[in-house]
């Protein structure tokens, strides 16, 4: 009976601690002016004088041409041809 | 006394049997006495099948084999190979094993091989290329270097055929030796071993096709081209091969001289393929009848050349082989014994081992003219592929406005690229003995491009 007591004695002291959490107050941004006659770009206008078109680049294809890597085969086939 | 009766019936067994193999060994040296060698070989060896002859009976089948040839034990198995236990029956089961990748085995056979031996060199010549195919390539030039100098000695100290023989060991290990050096990209050491070849060496044509790939490689496609038109002359044309006329075409191509090489191409589906087409009829007619492979090798040159050209090429290059002088010689040994008509002579197995003889002959000749014809229809198909690059290379020039900025020209001499050793002499349309192997083009590389003008 007395833990029992005990528990809720210590219940009710947390409840008032977790009520003091801070209150947080959203604002919307202040008001702001801009001069659109004050604002410059910096830059050259230019515009195409006549039609161009940019080459793609093609892809190149190479087949795999003839190789000769060794005369592995062909040293067996002359021990063959030995006797 | 069960006991002594037990040795005794042990002992006289042994004695019997013993008895009865030296009686063969006598009745065989009989035979060996009226030069009946192939029958006295058949009586020894085959007593010998599955139990191992004494050392004065292995030195006695060793003589034997010298006159009767190896193909006697082409039959045999690999155990009864090696209850014979001598360096012929060594030899031919490390080429069996070399056949099967089995390297380990091929340098244990070999390693009882005697150094005075006649198979000496040859089993250098295995013994090096098991190492090869091990990819231990400085054991495999050490090894080939020693079969060369071996097979030197005995070339020295011998005569007609048996010269040739060991003259043709020799140069196999030194060209081996230049196809290392190819393997491992040193293409300049490889041209230095295969110009060790003398030009009148049965082995000398077949090495300027090699050479021409190291020159190739190099980059030094005029001198590559110049090699390959030592096939054009009159000396060395049943040497034809396929493979020359698609480097031939590749060279060209290399030097961006693509109407060059589409006229090789051209030449080789309009000429070599149709004439190969017709070889494979020919071919085909002549496989219903018996030994028809082996009777062409003794039909006269100039009736066998009607019938296909090709066939003169194939009949000549066979004729030089080793194998099929070997063989031959045994087919004539065979003859020899049997129209002597010694009374002691086994005809019935000498008529049978020279059937068999002649029906080994005939497919080996059959096989070497079906590996020539598979080889023209391969290549045929790398022709189609570098004909396909080739198109493709001038549709993107025609894409881009470009073309070569040179023209196909008669060429100039700053393009031939000359060693210290080697002389100049201009071509005047004629093949001379002793520059055969030694041509360079000039041609001008015109793989340089430049821009079409609006006007042209």
């Amino acid at each position: 009976m007395n833990k029992l007591l005990l528990l809720l004695a210590c219940l009710s002291c947390t409840f008032p601690l977790m009520a003091q959490d801070k209150k947080i107050i959203y604002k919307y941004k202040e008001y702001e002016k801009f001069d659109l006659g004050d604002l410059e770009i910096k830059g050259s206008v230019i515009a195409p004088g006549d039609i161009s078109v940019k080459e793609r680049r093609r892809k190149v294809f190479e087949r795999n041409l003839l190789n000769r890597d060794d005369f592995d085969k062909k040293i067996i086939d002359e021990i063959k041809f030995l006797r | 006394m069960k006991l002594l009766l037990v040795l005794t019936f042990i002992m006289s067994s042994a004695w019997a049997k013993q008895s009865k193999i030296d009686k063969l060994y006598l009745k065989s040296l009989e035979h060996y006495k009226n030069r009946d060698y192939f029958t006295a070989l058949d009586l020894i060896a085959h007593q010998y099948k599955y139990a191992t002859p004494d050392q004065n009976i292995q030195h006695y089948i060793e003589r034997l084999v010298g006159y009767t040839g190896t193909h006697y034990f082409n039959t045999f198995n690999d155990l009864e190979l090696r209850k014979l236990n001598i360096p012929t029956t060594d030899l031919i089961m490390a080429k069996r094993n070399l056949y099967l990748k089995k390297f380990n085995y091929v340098h244990k056979r070999l390693k009882r091989m005697p150094k005075g031996h006649r198979l000496y060199p040859e089993s250098l010549l295995v013994k090096g290329t098991a190492y090869l195919m091990d990819k231990k390539y400085q054991k495999a030039i050490s090894t080939y270097q020693k079969c060369s100098e071996a097979a030197y000695g005995w070339e020295k100290r011998t005569e007609d055929k048996q010269q040739n023989y060991f003259a043709v060991l020799k140069e196999s290990c030194i060209i081996n030796i230049a196809r290392i050096h190819y393997k491992q990209k040193n293409y300049k050491l490889a041209i230095r071993h295969y110009e060790d070849i003398p030009k009148k060496s049965f082995k000398w044509p077949y090495t300027l096709l090699e050479k021409s790939w190291a020159y190739y490689y190099t980059g030094d496609y005029n001198r590559s081209l110049g090699i390959l038109l030592t096939y054009n002359s009159p000396l060395l044309e049943s040497y034809f091969t396929p493979e020359a006329e698609v480097l031939k075409a590749l060279n060209y191509f290399k030097l961006c001289l693509y109407e060059d090489a589409l006229a090789v191409i051209d030449k080789y589906y309009n000429t070599f393929a149709p004439r190969s087409t017709a070889l494979k009829k020919v071919i085909a007619r002549g496989n219903k009848k018996d030994l028809f492979f082996f009777n062409m090798m003794f039909t006269p040159i100039k009736d066998t050349e009607k019938e296909n050209k090709f066939l003169r090429n194939l009949v000549t290059q066979m004729t030089k082989r080793i194998k099929y002088n070997l063989d031959l010689n045994s087919f004539y040994q065979m003859n020899e014994e049997i129209y002597r008509a010694n009374k002691s002579a086994n005809l019935p197995l000498l008529l049978k081992m020279q059937k068999d003889l002649k029906e080994q002959i005939n497919h080996y000749v059959k096989v070497s003219m079906y590996k020539f014809i598979n080889e023209i229809h391969s290549l045929s198909s790398e022709m189609f592929n570098l004909k396909l690059e080739i198109l493709s290379r001038k549709r993107d020039l025609a894409y881009k406005n470009k073309t070569f900025r040179k023209d196909r020209s008669r060429g100039n001499f700053k393009n031939i690229k000359r060693e210290p050793h080697q002389e100049f002499w201009t071509f005047r349309s004629a093949f001379w003995a002793d520059e055969l192997g030694d041509y360079s083009l000039a041609l001008d590389s015109t793989c340089k491009t430049r821009r079409i003008d609006r006007n042209e």
